[in-house]
C-alpha cells in the first residue's frame, strides 16, 4: 500500500510541479522517499540498469548512450536533466513504473553523482557501471580524488559489469580485482605527450608503492602507465581509439573510422564509453558505427560571430584543473591570432567559499604563445589570476584587467584586442557573456 | 645561495602547494638572491643538513602514510635539523606527520615522527557538527605575531590536532587546530606548521617577506622592501571584496 501511495503521489507531485513551471524532476522523488524510504528497494528493475559516473564526462557519455539505445530501438528512461542525486533518481524511476512497481522500459540509464551515489545504489544493483575518470574537482566538496575513489568503490558489487576507462589509473584501481570488465582507452597518437608540465594524481602503484612510469600521457594522469615491478599497468584495451585527428573530427575505434561531433580530445572518451557499453549489452558493432555516423552535426551555440570577430567560448569548470587544461590544449591547436578572456567572481555555484589553490595546478604556461594577442582577466579574482599568469612567464603587457562582466568588458575586448576571442570560463559566466553580447549586432 | 627542498612534491601536492615554492623562490629572487629548489620524494636520499628550507604540503590520507613511512628513516636527522634552526615550512595535513601520533578513521593509532608532542585525531561521524561534515573546509582569516597584516588562507582537511603549546596563528575566521580552538598551527624555533592552504605564501606576501627578511638577516644580507608586487594587489583585492565590507 505504501509503495502504491509513494508511486502515485510522487508522479502526481511531479506533474503538479511541472504545471507550475518547475522541472518536476526532483520533488516527487523526495516526497516518495518520505512516504516510503524503502520504495526503491521494492521496484522490479529491467534487464539493464546502467549507471554512468566519474568526475567529468558522465553527462555527455550518458547522453550518447541514450542516443545509441534510441537508435537500436530500446525503450529506456534516463535523467536527461542531469538530476543525479537520490531525489532526482527516485523521481526518474517512479515516473517509469506501473502502479505495481514494475519498471516499464527495457533500460534504466542513469548519470550518477560520483560522490552521492552510494545512498542510491544501496537500494538496487546496477547491471552495468560506466566509469569515466576520477580527477581533482571541487576540492571543498569532494576532498580529493582518493576520497571519490573510495565512495565509488562502494558501488562496485560483484555482479556488476564495469565499463572502464583504462587510461585512468584511479578508475582502473576500481576494476583490477573485479571479474567482469570491458576496458576502453586511447592509444598513442599525435596528441600524446611524453611529459606533463604540472603535478598529477595517482603517481604511485597501489600495490607495491613504486612510482608509476608513463609511456605517454593524454592529459593529467590519463595515459599509458606501468609500475616498474609490473604489479599494475594499463590493461589490454577491448575498445580502443587510434589515428586521432581531432582537428578534423576523425578517429578510428577498433579499426573503424568514424566522424566525431566536436573537436575536443575528451569527446573521444564519450564515444569510447558508449561503444564499450553498447558492445557489452550485445549491440552489434555495425549498429554502433551506424549510430555514430548518423549523429547530426548541430551548430555549436558557443561558437558565433559578433561585430566581425569570431568568438568561441571554451567551457571550463572552476576548481577543476584538467577542465582548464582541456581548453588550453584546444587553444594550442587553433590557428591565427587569439584573445583570451578569463576570470570569475565566485569559484563555485554550490558554496560561498572561494578556494584558489587549484589555479596553481593549471598549466597556464601553455599560454606563452606568440599567437595570443591579449589575455583579458575579469572579476574579483583578476589579480590572483594575473599573478598566476605572471608566474607562468606570461608578459604583463599582454594582460588587461577588467573589474566585472559588464558592457565595459565587451568594449575593451573589441577595441583593445585582436584576433578570434576565446573565453575560458565556467558555464554560468558563459551565460553572462552571451547576455552581454545579446542585443548588439549579432551577425 | 638559498637551498630549498620541496619534499614529496609528487605525493603531497593536493592543493596548489607548488605555489608556495614558487612564491618563496620569487621572493628571494626579488632580493637578488640565487635560489636552488630540489624536488625530492620517496627513495631519494634526503639530506637534512644540506638545505636552508624544507617544505611539505597536503596529501591524501593514503599518500600521507606512504610519506610517513619514508620520513621515519630520517626521524633523528629531522629532530636535529629542527633543533639546529633549519627552516621547516609545513602546510596542510603534513603538520600531522611531525606530531606524536594520528588516530585515524578506524580509530587506529599510527605513530608519527614524534618530533613534537601534539597529536592528531581524524574527525569522525560522532564529531560532525553543522559546520564540520565530512571534512573541515572553508576560508580562513588568521592573525599572527609575526606580521601586522591579516593572513588569508583556506582549509581542507580531515584531521584535528591537540596538545599544541605554541600555535602559529590565532583564528579570526575558520577552524582552529580543532573545532572550537582559537589557535591554529604549531611553531617551534624555525619550524612553522599550519593546516592552512592557499597557497599560503602566494596569497600572503607580507608573511612571505617576513620569512625572507628573517632568513636574509641571519645570513647578514640586507632585505629590501618591495611593495608593488602583483601578490600584494591580489591580497588587497581579496580583503576589499571579502573582508572589509563585512
Amino acid at each position: 500500500m505504501r509503495k502504491f501511495l509513494a508511486i502515485m503521489i510522487s508522479n502526481f507531485i511531479n506533474k503538479l510541479s511541472k504545471l507550475f513551471g518547475k522541472q518536476g524532476t526532483v520533488i516527487g522523488g523526495s516526497i516518495a522517499l518520505k512516504i516510503d524510504p524503502n520504495i526503491l528497494k521494492k521496484i522490479k528493475y529491467p534487464k539493464y540498469v546502467i549507471g554512468v559516473s566519474g568526475s567529468s564526462g558522465k553527462g555527455s557519455a550518458t547522453k550518447m548512450i541514450a542516443g545509441l539505445l534510441e537508435h537500436c530501438g530500446y525503450s529506456y528512461a534516463y535523467n536527461s536533466e542531469g538530476s543525479n542525486a537520490i531525489n532526482g533518481i527516485a523521481s526518474l524511476i517512479l515516473r517509469n513504473v506501473n502502479l505495481k512497481g514494475v519498471f516499464k522500459k527495457d533500460v534504466l540509464l542513469m548519470e550518477l553523482d560520483e560522490k552521492h551515489s552510494v545512498s542510491i545504489l544501496k537500494n538496487f544493483d546496477l547491471t552495468h557501471y560506466v566509469l569515466t575518470n576520477i580527477t581533482r574537482d571541487q576540492p571543498p566538496r569532494n576532498a580529493h580524488p582518493d576520497y571519490i575513489y573510495n565512495e565509488m568503490k562502494k558501488n562496485v558489487k560483484d555482479t556488476v559489469h564495469l565499463i572502464v576507462n583504462a587510461d585512468d589509473p584511479i578508475i582502473y584501481k576500481l576494476a583490477y580485482k573485479h571479474n567482469l570488465n570491458t576496458y576502453y582507452g586511447i592509444n598513442k597518437n599525435d596528441y600524446s605527450k611524453s611529459y606533463e608540465y604540472n603535478y598529477k594524481d595517482a603517481s604511485y602503484c597501489p600495490i607495491c608503492g613504486k612510482k608509476l612510469e608513463y609511456e605517454y600521457y593524454h592529459y593529467g594522469h590519463l595515459g599509458k602507465y606501468r609500475c616498474p615491478s609490473n604489479d599494475f599497468y594499463r590493461p589490454a584495451l577491448d575498445v580502443h581509439a587510434d589515428n586521432l585527428d581531432i582537428d578534423n573530427k576523425k578517429i578510428s575505434i577498433n579499426g573503424n573510422e568514424i566522424k566525431i561531433k566536436k573537436n575536443f580530445f575528451y569527446t573521444v572518451y564519450a564515444y569510447l564509453a558508449c561503444y564499450a557499453l553498447g558492445v557489452s549489452i550485445g549491440i552489434l558493432e555495425e549498429k554502433i558505427l551506424e549510430y555514430f555516423n548518423n549523429i547530426k552535426q548541430v551548430e555549436d551555440p558557443l561558437m558565433f560571430t559578433h561585430n566581425n570577430r569570431k568568438w568561441h567560448i571554451l567551457l571550463s569548470k572552476s576548481e577543476n584543473n584538467l577542465s582548464y587544461k582541456q581548453s588550453l590544449g584546444y587553444l594550442s591547436h587553433e590557428k591565427g591570432t587569439k584573445t583570451i578572456v578569463t576570470g570569475f567572481n565566485h569559484c563555485s555555484r554550490r558554496y560561498a567559499e572561494n578556494d584558489l589553490s587549484w589555479l596553481w595546478d593549471i598549466d597556464f604556461e601553455e599560454l606563452r604563445d606568440r599567437t595570443i594577442d591579449k589575455i583579458v582577466i575579469v572579476g574579483k579574482f583578476r589579480y590572483n589570476i594575473l599573478n598566476r599568469l605572471l608566474y607562468a612567464g606570461i608578459n604583463k603587457e599582454k594582460c588587461i584587467l577588467v573589474e566585472d562582466y559588464t558592457d565595459e568588458l565587451i568594449d575593451v575586448i573589441e577595441s583593445q584586442t585582436l584576433g578570434n576571442i576565446y573565453p575560458i570560463v565556467c558555464f554560468d559566466t558563459s551565460i553572462l557573456l552571451r547576455e552581454l553580447l545579446k542585443g548588439d549586432n549579432n551577425d | 645561495m638559498i637551498k630549498i627542498a620541496h619534499l614529496y612534491y609528487d605525493l603531497m601536492n593536493l592543493y596548489g602547494e607548488n605555489g608556495n615554492i614558487r612564491a618563496l623562490k620569487k621572493a628571494f629572487e626579488r632580493q637578488n638572491i640565487d635560489v636552488e629548489v630540489s624536488f625530492l620524494t620517496i627513495n631519494d636520499e634526503i639530506d637534512f643538513n644540506k638545505f636552508d628550507i624544507y617544505y611539505i604540503g597536503s596529501g591524501t590520507e593514503e599518500y600521507q602514510l606512504l610519506v610517513l613511512k619514508d620520513l621515519k628513516k630520517y626521524k633523528k636527522d629531522i629532530k636535529e635539523a629542527v633543533e639546529n634552526n633549519k627552516y621547516f615550512f609545513i602546510t596542510g595535513n603534513a603538520i600531522e606527520l611531525f606530531g606524536d601520533y594520528i588516530i585515524d578513521f578506524n580509530k587506529k593509532k599510527i605513530n608519527t615522527l614524534k618530533v613534537f608532542k601534539y597529536y592528531t585525531k581524524v574527525i569522525d561521524i560522532e564529531n560532525y557538527t553543522e559546520e564540520i561534515k565530512f571534512r573541515i573546509t572553508g576560508e580562513a582569516l588568521l592573525k599572527s605575531n609575526l606580521v601586522d597584516e591579516l593572513i588569508i588562507g583556506f582549509q581542507n582537511r580531515c584531521g584535528t590536532i591537540y596538545n599544541v603549546d605554541s600555535p602559529m596563528f590565532e583564528i579570526i575566521k575558520g577552524c582552529g587546530n580543532f573545532p572550537g580552538d582559537i589557535n591554529e598551527g604549531y611553531t617551534y624555533k624555525n619550524f612553522y606548521g599550519t593546516y592552512t592552504i592557499g597557497p599560503l605564501f602566494m596569497r600572503n606576501p607580507y608573511l612571505t617577506d617576513y620569512f625572507i627578511k628573517k632568513i636574509l638577516e641571519e645570513q647578514h644580507i640586507e632585505f629590501k622592501r618591495i611593495d608593488n608586487t602583483p601578490e600584494i594587489n591580489a591580497y588587497n583585492e581579496y580583503l576589499n571584496n571579502f573582508v572589509k565590507e563585512k
